[in-house]
């Protein structure tokens, strides 16, 4: 059997720590602890149930927010497409009749690249003049 | 052809499902038993898993870190913790596997928050007067231990704890540490040695 004053018995004794323990009180503080966190749980997730609507018409209304400049943009692209070409940009390569007959087709409006609109044949005759 | 539900299958099937539940059942214990009626919120079972560990880990968290107050805080929120998780609790491992790994997690965070201060030795404490003198010789012991607790690294204590108080194997301990077992042997046996060493050499 071992001596109380055994090196051995003291540092068991010491690490097992048996005199030491909780309050009476202690279950209880938890219990109520935990029933207090579950109604914060349940108004929590109450409230997120009823922010579900609004959060959703938020969600709308930023993703409309955020398509709208795009629209804006595709037009503004599209309206760059169309410009004329400058003068100046044209190859240093061709003659200035070149460079004319080309401003003055590039200056035709869009409707014409409707084939209806060369059915005429006074519109050909036109454009052989000008090719001419 | 329709196909009519059988009754008698369906029956059958029932029975065989409830059996499967009994036969899953006895493999549990009765901490892994309460655990799952816990996971349905009852309270009654929680009451029970506290009564019966709360001693338990308040020893282990006194222990480790020489403090009842900050321990019986520790020992709460492990509980705390326990009835969050107890929906998602899986009865893969001992629940005292379990419990011990909440506890360890919650012992390293307090650890790493507290920043506990590099502690002095006993007798420079004891010059200085910031410990009141023991009145007996189990008392000095108890605190020349405590110092020696605290100079040994978390891992050193928690293994030796967890093979003192809870009487777990080196597997067990390994779990819950999540090393190998061989590296429990070691830390155990280096903080044995620690504490036999300080405490001789007060004893001198």
């Amino acid at each position: 059997m071992k001596n109380k004053n055994d090196p051995e018995k003291v540092i068991e004794d010491f690490l097992s720590n048996e005199s030491a323990s909780l309050n009476e009180g202690f279950t209880e503080s938890i219990l109520v602890d935990i029933e207090k966190l579950d109604l914060e749980n349940k108004s929590v997730s109450r409230r997120v149930h009823y922010f579900i609507p609004f959060a959703s018409i938020g969600v709308a209304f930023c993703a409309l927010l955020f398509f709208i400049p795009l629209f804006d943009l595709e037009v503004t692209v599209d309206n760059q497409e169309n410009v004329a070409l400058e003068p100046n940009s044209l190859p240093s390569y061709l003659n200035d009749s070149e460079k004319i007959i080309i401003e003055d087709l590039m200056a035709i409006p869009e409707e014409l690249n409707v084939p209806e609109s060369f059915l005429s044949e006074q519109t050909y005759d036109l454009l052989v003049l000008l090719d001419s | 052809m329709q196909s009519v539900p059988n009754p008698l299958l369906s029956h059958g099937t029932l029975l065989e499902m409830s059996e499967n539940q009994d036969r899953e059942n006895c493999l549990l214990s009765d901490d892994q038993l309460l655990m799952k009626e816990v996971g349905e919120k009852c309270p009654v079972a929680m009451e029970k898993i506290i009564t019966r560990w709360k001693d338990g880990l308040f020893r282990f968290f006194d222990r480790s870190l020489q403090n009842k107050a900050d321990a019986e805080d520790l020992t709460q929120k492990v509980f705390i913790r326990v009835y969050q998780s107890a929906s998602r609790y899986q009865p893969k491992a001992k629940f005292s596997t379990y419990l011990f790994t909440i506890a360890r997690n919650l012992l390293i965070d307090e650890i790493k928050k507290s920043n506990r201060q590099q502690i002095s030795s006993y007798s420079d404490e004891l010059v200085q007067g910031q410990i009141v003198q023991p009145t007996n010789e189990a008392q000095e012991w108890n605190e020349i231990l405590n110092f020696a607790m605290k100079e040994i690294p978390e891992y050193y204590s928690t293994a030796l704890l967890l093979r003192v108080q809870r009487e777990l194997s080196y597997m067990e301990i390994a779990d819950i540490m999540k090393v190998s077992e061989s590296s429990v042997k070691t830390w155990i046996h280096r903080a044995r040695t620690h504490l036999r060493k300080t405490l001789q050499e007060y004893r001198k």
